[in-house]
């Protein structure tokens, strides 16, 4: 019997890739009117791009379909960031205009060796959007970081600045920027345990952002039982975010219910507006942070 | 589709849809009231099967919903066929989902898909 050689994307295929979807990247945000700095919430900007996106109870990362504007549908059951990164992702399909039938998609799976093509691009298009070079080289140097010493408590405050995963957001920064060595990464991910372990949650495996006075956007996106570290002196305006201890790194909140709220965080020149929505919440993203009606 | 020929299914299959509709949107019934300027029993009525929905009504909840009005009235199939070549998606783990995955995604793409 003879094994078809399988395709396997070459170094030179990925680089013109990873340029073709920064470049796409760079176009979206000029679309949407924003700049290379400013962190960007990948479902209003789909929103805005008339891709109407939805959380499903369905076992995956993530789908996109061609379907009249597009539509993206993403697992409610992956961590709360990664679906974030996932939505960035399947918009990357719509931008390239990606799409296949199943039995097509079926046959090119069994005919690359890692990934298809179109899925490299979709990564690099999210982690470009999500995270763009200049934006990250920004909020390093307005938080005095040097990238040779960058401790876990850096990476979480970037991290939820440009909301991504702490693992995501090494990733990014190691291989895509090259801007912290892969050894520098893994060590970093190894300290995250320890750094997590400073807090403390009723709930298991509770979700932390870090906003610290240098955080360049007015909206936070969480979830209901996550923990915000703040700088000491921050106040929320309702109990849906309501004090939860002291830390090292500052005051901690946790979310309590589904809604919206404002918070001051001393040092940052405007309100945070904080969004929560239901853990792994099915439905509309749109709908993720409305109040329940009584 | 022309709202105004639907031939309505029994009131019952309609309420199953819109109840399950609404539940994948991620509504409950007194924001579904808000937002299509109903009384919140109506709701309950209508997805009870109790209370009669109008055409404006309908096409209202499929579009706040994101369905399409064919399968709010039970005339679109309830899931679409794996090799109907007219279904584009990109998806990147296809032949690593459980059967009982996929078949709530193609449910759902049906649930989504314009009656066309």
């Amino acid at each position: 019997m003879t094994i078809a050689a399988k395709h396997q994307i070459s170094w030179e295929e990925k680089d013109n890739l990873a340029r073709d979807a920064m470049i796409a990247a760079m176009d979206v945000r000029f679309e949407l009117g924003m700049d290379l700095e400013e962190p960007v919430c990948a479902y209003t900007a789909s929103n805005k791009l008339d891709v109407i996106v939805r959380f499903v109870d369905v076992d995956m990362e993530g789908v996109y379909l061609p379907e009249e504007s597009g539509r993206i549908l993403i697992s409610s059951g992956r961590p709360f960031s990664r679906r974030h990164f996932t939505c960035a992702h399947e918009l990357g399909h719509h931008i390239f205009g990606h799409g296949a039938t199943l039995d097509e998609i079926r046959d090119e799976a069994n005919a690359f060796n890692f990934r298809h093509p179109n899925e490299f691009t979709a990564d690099a298009f999210a982690g470009h959007f999500l995270m763009p070079v200049v934006g990250i080289r920004n909020a390093v140097v307005r938080r005095s970081i040097d990238l040779h010493k960058i401790m876990p408590a850096h990476v979480y405050a970037l991290a939820t600045e440009f909301g991504v995963g702490y693992d995501a957001f090494l990733t990014h920064l190691a291989f895509a920027l090259k801007d912290i060595t892969p050894n520098q990464r893994s060590e970093l991910l190894r300290s995250r345990k320890a750094f997590r372990s400073m807090f403390k949650s009723e709930v298991a495996g509770a979700e932390i952002v870090l906003v610290d006075s240098h955080f360049n956007s007015s909206i936070l996106d969480i979830e209901v039982n996550h923990l915000i570290i703040a700088p000491k002196g921050s106040v929320s305006e309702s109990d849906i975010i309501k004090p939860a201890g002291d830390s090292p790194f500052g005051s901690v909140f946790q979310a309590t219910r589904r809604g919206t709220v404002r918070m001051e965080i001393p040092g940052m020149s405007e309100t945070l507006t904080v969004r929560i929505a239901p853990n792994r919440f099915i439905g509309l993203a749109k709908f993720r942070h409305l109040e329940d009606e009584e | 589709m022309n709202v105004s020929k639907i031939k309505f299914a029994d009131r019952e299959k309609i309420a199953t849809r819109v109840r399950l509709a609404r539940e994948m949107a991620g509504l409950s019934q007194a924001q579904v009231a808000k937002f299509i300027e109903i009384p919140r029993p109506s709701v309950t009525e209508i997805e009870s099967g109790k209370r009669r929905v109008s055409a404006d009504e309908l096409t209202q909840l499929a579009k706040l919903f994101d369905v399409s009005v064919g399968w709010l009235v039970d005339e679109n199939p309830e899931s679409v066929d794996s090799s109907d070549p007219r279904i584009q998606l990109a998806a990147r783990e296809l032949n690593q989902m459980k059967p009982d995955d996929l078949d709530r995604l193609l449910k759902l793409i049906s649930a989504i898909k314009s009656g066309s």
